[in-house]
């Protein structure tokens, strides 16, 4: 059967070059974390901007691209401006990110960039974040306050930052109020009747609370800031989010930076359409969902584990294992499909006729939220952790078992005193695992509970403070909404990849962990049987 | 009992437990702690079972309604008052809550449906009613001996005390005399009417007479035709269709010549035309002869003339048909033949249902969205009866076989099923959804499965101990990566990627086997070469694929410029093939990634438990490593490998988000590698949240769920069965 005389080098010359296969493999999980974290990382360090001279007109930018173009360039729509480019010559595109503008709002464009001329590198030159209007960028004149001329640029930087400190504490003030007092008033109000007693002294102070607010957060200074095209521009101090000057800082500061922007990124609300700001509520949703889910998982998935590897025997077992096969294969999506039409549709219009009767027809659990995101995921995730459960209590050696029974100790006393604490690891790897299935899950999830955008987080101050009806953003939802469903795909662009690589972290982080326990337990056995 | 035991009876240890818990207390609380784990865990197992049973219980229950067979219940009924003339029509609003009646002291009425209650009542003319017509479902021509009135119908809610009810009205748009030499035969009228101009077409003695208003005058003209046998108007324009008693069918429409044939005169039926009329939507003409009924659908297809009928579906019919009503907001349509109704579908093979009245029945009118039929019977006794028929656009049919669709050349797969208006008519073909599915998985498996497979014997079998304890984690790793951010990549960054390089993709999958090839044939020969590669086996084969990389790079200009005329993507339009950003390659390359790992690590497992003494043995008896792997450990592991593969074929029919954002959704029926494709996973995913629960998209889509179960359900159970025994073999083996 066996003819061809073969040496062992030749052999493993096949082996060799069969491993071009793994080899591709890794290639393609390098390419893309790389693909993956460089735009993330890039976008986020403090790069320089320039200053150009295109024809009569100056422009600021960061330069986003750069692309070469080399043929039948003027065909292009978009390129407007190099339509005196013969067709064949090579051309260098650079997107630049001019900022905030007055009149066009965000502008990304392409220039060319033998027509941008030279670039210098101002010192001076300011990008400014502002809460709701974007970037901006521009030469710092000053700083005014009411209507005198606190410093003037270039060294106002203490200036700059005391007062914004000020204001700061001015919004957080007029926050606390409207959380803390404003918000319960105006509960009250709405439950009394105008005629009753009392009800004029609340109102007005009501009113007098509102006024505070209104007082508190009339900005106090203002950072006038020169525009590429030579407008003065007063940005608000209390609108600013942050600033900076990133021709003038030196390599470490760079790093604070950095570091610094990455921390906005993790811990602020997006804004503008999510085109900037940070993924705080979509962070606090996916924790908030897999925590519940965990709650309910957990407790099933082990018990189901325990009985499928220690009690179930013979047919019934295969039986069960079968099960638990087909339910983990069972396409995400489905999950997605039955927890709509089951849990939604069905038990939860049922439970609002039986609770919220009285809020009918606004339904309360009837419409996807955070209890039927988990529930559903609860679900997903249950044979993940069924499966880890069997496997950890296989790894746990016969002889373990034998000396509790010979020392008269009944089945569950050895289950709950011996077998299952060494197990434990094995669980922990099923319910990392299951955390980190669910955090990258998206299909079930878009269909159950998690939107786009929320303004309120599933738990807060407000009673009941723990919100199981509310709809929750999901980080990999979010990813998914920003990079095909965004108004302005190129301005997201960044943040997409910076979320892509705080998701890839966390699942990552996740497994490695869950690799690391089950080489734990699996090493610690090893032992043993030696 | 045993003499050696026997102590156990007498023998009575000190408890060293507090005094309160006596010995048979603790015995009892170990027996409730022994049984209630077992009883709990027995539970909780039971409850993955009911997941299962649930899932498939909760599909099937609202897959099943689809193929209810239609039926009829009574609901209420009531008299019209003693001493009604009877009417001669009925009709009803679209909100079901109201009858219409129509009678020949001419006057119109209003009844409220519940309770018989009279609303409101219409004297039309002093004489008395001849004729009527319903030009569509708020607007009615009337035809008295001399007049010719055309009235509007108004519905208002309005709150009473009794809670909100409808308001009925009804408005006499104009009226007018008619034309002194207008001869009333039955059925051989017609009125058209826009708010700008009016037409009145009769039949006298198989001419054709048309009086037409614009700007306010009347003109009356003879059409040049004889021998003409039905007429009938376009609902929205003023388009006259005549037939003659061979069924020829000619247009006929304004122009500023005066009136014109539109379009040729075509044969469209056997014997004179008994029934007329336009399905919902006006896109399909119903036509009823002795014989046979059909639909005809105006031609699309650039090269047939202008204005010909295309016949869609023919169907003969059971005996001759009395009266027609075509159903509202949807494309069924109800026959009467004698006592028996029988409902259609241009989609379904034959009858959706049949039923048979009672035998005193005068008149009978299908209201409602569909599902009530009122019915007169000769004691004046209005009866209402429901008619549950939901689902009339689901068949087998419909959902498996080409259908010809109104504004489609032929009839075809197509689907389209998200509603933008009430005109707008449903495709729910699962074909493409299903090939689709197919498709992705198919281009996916074929870049995962020699990549996962090599890599899985290469490393199982090959390599060191050490690098095997980080290198196999580290592709496991890649499952965990999430799909949406392969999609994301996949459809924003490959996708474009590849449309400007195409060919080098190509040129790297051509040259990649080849190279391989080649080295294997001739690195063989040199033994420093040989020695070479395998001293570094991962560096070099890095080495190697890098350099194919650029190669292809470098070779993809010159061959594009030489062979296909500097633009592969236009050489390959102008041949016919079409290309989009998002096709199957992308999805390949992405799904591809994302399998890999499930079918790695699954054959990998399978591969390694491989006894390693039989490999041993082999080599032992002459054979080199590579040697033994083919022809030993694979044959064992083949199993385990296909059940890897199974595995893997399972996650691709389900997997979602990849397919979301890089396929371009398009609902296609080709297997192109360059086009792209829609899954049936991607359209649960955008589809079924605005799907409503209960209606035909909902449960279609419901039943697209349950086919994707049981195919991913089918593949996994083989899976695990092969991998079930393929542990029994091995456990053998170890003993």
């Amino acid at each position: 059967m066996i003819s061809a005389k073969q040496t062992e080098s030749q052999g493993q010359l096949r082996a060799t070059l069969m491993s071009s296969a793994l080899v591709s493999a890794l290639l393609w999980l390098a390419l893309l974390l790389a693909l993956i974290s460089l735009p993330a990382v890039q976008h986020f360090w403090p790069s320089a901007l320039y200053q150009w001279q295109l024809e009569e007109q100056q422009i600021f930018g960061r330069v986003l691209r750069q692309q070469q173009r080399t043929a039948n360039v003027q065909q292009d729509p978009w390129l407007g401006l190099v339509e005196d480019q013969p067709a064949d010559q090579s051309l260098v595109l650079l997107l630049v990110d001019q900022g905030q503008n007055a009149f066009t709002g965000h502008a990304l464009n392409w220039f060319a960039a033998s027509q941008l001329g030279p670039a210098s590198k101002p010192e001076q030159l300011m990008l400014v974040q502002m809460q709701r209007q974007g970037q901006w960028l521009g030469m710092p004149q000053g700083l005014r306050a009411e209507h005198y001329l606190a410093a003037e640029a270039p060294n106002f930087a203490s200036q700059l930052h005391s007062h914004w400190r000020q204001e700061q504490a001015r919004q957080a003030e007029a926050q606390r109020i409207e959380s803390r007092q404003l918000l319960g008033l105006n509960q009250q109000l709405a439950q009394m009747n105008p005629d009753q007693q009392g009800y004029a002294e609340l109102l007005a102070r009501f009113e007098s609370l509102r006024q505070q607010i209104f007082q508190l957060r009339v900005p106090q200074a203002w950072l006038e800031l020169q525009g590429a095209d030579g407008r003065l521009h007063a940005l608000p101090l209390n609108e600013i989010q942050y600033w900076q000057q990133p021709n003038a800082l030196r390599p470490m500061q760079q790093l604070a930076e950095f570091a610094r922007q990455w921390q906005r990124f993790v811990f602020s609300w997006p804004s503008l359409g999510h085109t900037q700001g940070g993924i705080w509520p979509a962070l606090v949703g996916t924790v908030a969902m897999t925590l519940l889910m965990t709650i309910m998982v957990m407790p099933l998935g082990v018990l189901a584990g325990i009985y499928l590897h220690e009690y179930a025997g013979g047919a019934w077992r295969r039986l069960l294992q079968l099960v638990v096969y087909n339910l983990a294969g069972i396409p995400a999506i489905v999950y997605g499909v039955f927890g709509l039409g089951l849990f939604v549709y069905l038990l939860g219009a049922q439970l609002d006729s039986w609770w919220f009767a009285d809020q009918l027809p606004r339904a309360t659990l009837g419409t996807p939220g955070w209890l039927w995101v988990s529930l559903t995921l609860a679900l997903l995730t249950l044979p993940v952790v069924i499966v880890n459960t069997a496997e950890g209590l296989a790894r746990i050696p016969l002889a373990q078992r034998e000396a509790c029974y010979a020392l008269g100790l009944t089945k569950s006393e050895t289950l709950l005193h011996l077998i299952l604490p060494l197990a434990r690891p094995a669980m922990l790897t099923g319910l990392i695992l299951a955390v980190a299935r669910a955090a990258g899950e998206v299909a079930p999830v878009m269909l159950v509970g998690v939107v786009r955008s929320t303004s309120q987080l599933p738990v807060d101050a407000q009673f009941p403070f723990v919100h199981l009806d509310r709809k929750l953003m999901h980080l990999a939802y979010h990813i998914y909404d920003l990079g095909f469903q965004s108004a302005n795909i190129e301005a997201g662009r960044p943040l997409v990849f910076a979320s892509a690589l705080v998701l890839i972290l966390i699942v990552l982080l996740l497994n490695l962990t869950a690799i690391r326990l089950r080489h734990r337990l699996r090493e610690a056995f090893r032992q043993q049987e030696m | 009992m045993n003499d050696e035991l026997s102590w156990l009876k007498h023998h009575q240890p000190q408890p060293s437990l507090p005094q309160a818990l006596s010995l048979a207390s603790l015995r009892r609380r170990r027996w409730w702690q022994e049984k209630s784990l077992a009883w709990l865990t027995l539970v909780s197992a039971c409850s993955i079972l009911l997941l299962l049973a649930g899932i498939l219980l909760f599909l099937s229950w609202h897959v099943l309604p689809i193929w209810r067979a239609m039926s009829l219940s009574p609901d209420q009924q009531w008299r019209l008052p003693e001493g009604h003339p009877g009417p001669v029509m009925l009709h009803s609003d679209p909100y079901q809550q109201l009858v219409i009646s129509l009678s020949k002291p001419a006057s119109l009425q209003f009844w409220q449906a519940r309770d018989g209650q009279l609303l409101q009542e219409y004297r039309l003319s002093e004489q008395e009613l001849v004729d009527w017509q319903w030009l569509d479902d708020q607007r009615l021509a009337l035809l008295t001996a001399t007049e010719l009135q055309l009235w509007q119908m108004e519905y208002n809610w309005v709150q009473l005390n009794q809670g909100v009810r409808l308001l009925p009205r009804a408005n006499l748009l104009w009226q007018q005399s008619l034309p002194a030499d207008f001869v009333y035969h039955e059925s051989q009228w017609s009125l058209w009417a826009a708010t700008e101009q009016q037409h009145l077409a009769w039949l006298d003695q198989g001419q054709v007479r048309l009086v037409s208003r614009q700007q306010g005058e009347w003109q009356q003209q003879l059409l040049p035709l004889a021998q003409q046998q039905a007429l009938l108007w376009h609902p929205n324009r003023p388009w006259l269709l005549l037939a003659d008693h061979q069924a020829q069918v000619q247009t006929w429409g304004p122009s500023a010549e005066g009136w014109q044939a539109v379009g040729p005169a075509q044969q469209l039926a056997h014997g004179p035309i008994a029934h007329w009329f336009w399905l919902a939507g006006s896109g399909s003409l119903m036509l009823v002869d002795e014989q046979q009924h059909s639909r005809w659908l105006l031609s699309l297809s650039a090269q047939a003339e202008q204005g010909l009928w295309q016949l869609a579906e023919q169907r003969t019919l059971p005996s001759e048909v009395h009266r027609v009503q075509a159903e509202r907001d949807r494309r069924g349509y109800v026959l009467q033949h004698g006592p028996q109704l029988h409902w259609y579908y241009p989609s379904a093979r034959s009858s959706i249902g049949q039923w048979a009245m009672p035998d005193n029945v005068q008149l009978w009118h299908l209201a409602g969205q569909n599902d009530r039929l009122w019915l007169l019977d000769d004691q004046l006794q209005l009866q209402s009866w429901q008619v549950a028929n939901p689902h009339p656009e689901l068949s087998w049919a419909a959902l498996w076989l080409p259908q010809w669709y109104e504004g489609r050349a032929q009839a075809d797969w197509l689907w389209q099923a998200s509603a933008s208006s009430d005109q707008f008519e449903p495709k729910f073909s699962l074909l493409p959804l299903t090939l689709g599915t197919f498709k992705a998985a198919f281009y996916g498996l074929i870049i995962a499965i020699p990549l996962a497979i090599l890599s899985a014997l290469y490393c199982a079998q090959f390599l060191p101990p050490a690098s095997r304890a980080w290198i196999k984690p580290s592709v496991e790793m890649m499952e965990a990566l999430p799909t949406v951010i392969l999609g994301f990549l996949a459809g924003l960054w490959l996708a474009p990627l590849l449309q400007l390089h195409l060919l080098m993709l190509l040129l790297f999958l051509l040259l990649l086997p080849t190279g391989l090839l080649l080295l294997l044939l001739f690195a063989g020969r040199s033994v420093r070469l040989t020695a070479l590669l395998n001293a570094w086996p991962l560096l070099a084969m890095c080495a190697l694929l890098l350099a194919l990389l650029l190669a292809s790079m470098l070779l993809a200009g010159r061959v594009e410029q030489l062979a296909f005329g500097g633009d592969l993507i236009l050489w390959l339009n102008e041949r016919g093939w079409a290309v989009e950003q998002r096709n199957a390659l992308v999805v390949g390359l992405a799904m591809g990634f994302a399998l890999t790992p499930t079918i790695f690590s699954m054959a990998e497992d399978a591969i390694f438990s491989v006894p390693a003494r039989l490999a041993e043995s082999g080599m032992a008896l002459g054979l080199s490593r590579w040697q033994a792997m083919i022809h030993l450990v694979l044959p064992m592991a083949s199993p385990g490998i296909f059940s890897a593969v199974m595995l893997g074929l399972g996650r691709a029919l389900g997997e979602t988000m990849i397919l979301i954002m890089a396929t371009g959704n398009n609902a296609i029926l080709d297997f192109s590698p360059l086009t792209g494709m829609r899954t049936v996973s991607a359209s649960l995913a955008i589809e079924l949240p605005e799907a409503v629960p209960g209606s035909s998209h909902y449960r279609v889509l419901l039943l697209a769920a349950l086919l994707l179960i049981v195919l991913t359900m089918m593949f996994n159970s083989l899976a695990e069965l092969v991998r079930q025994r393929l542990k029994q073999r091995y456990s053998g083996w170890q003993q």
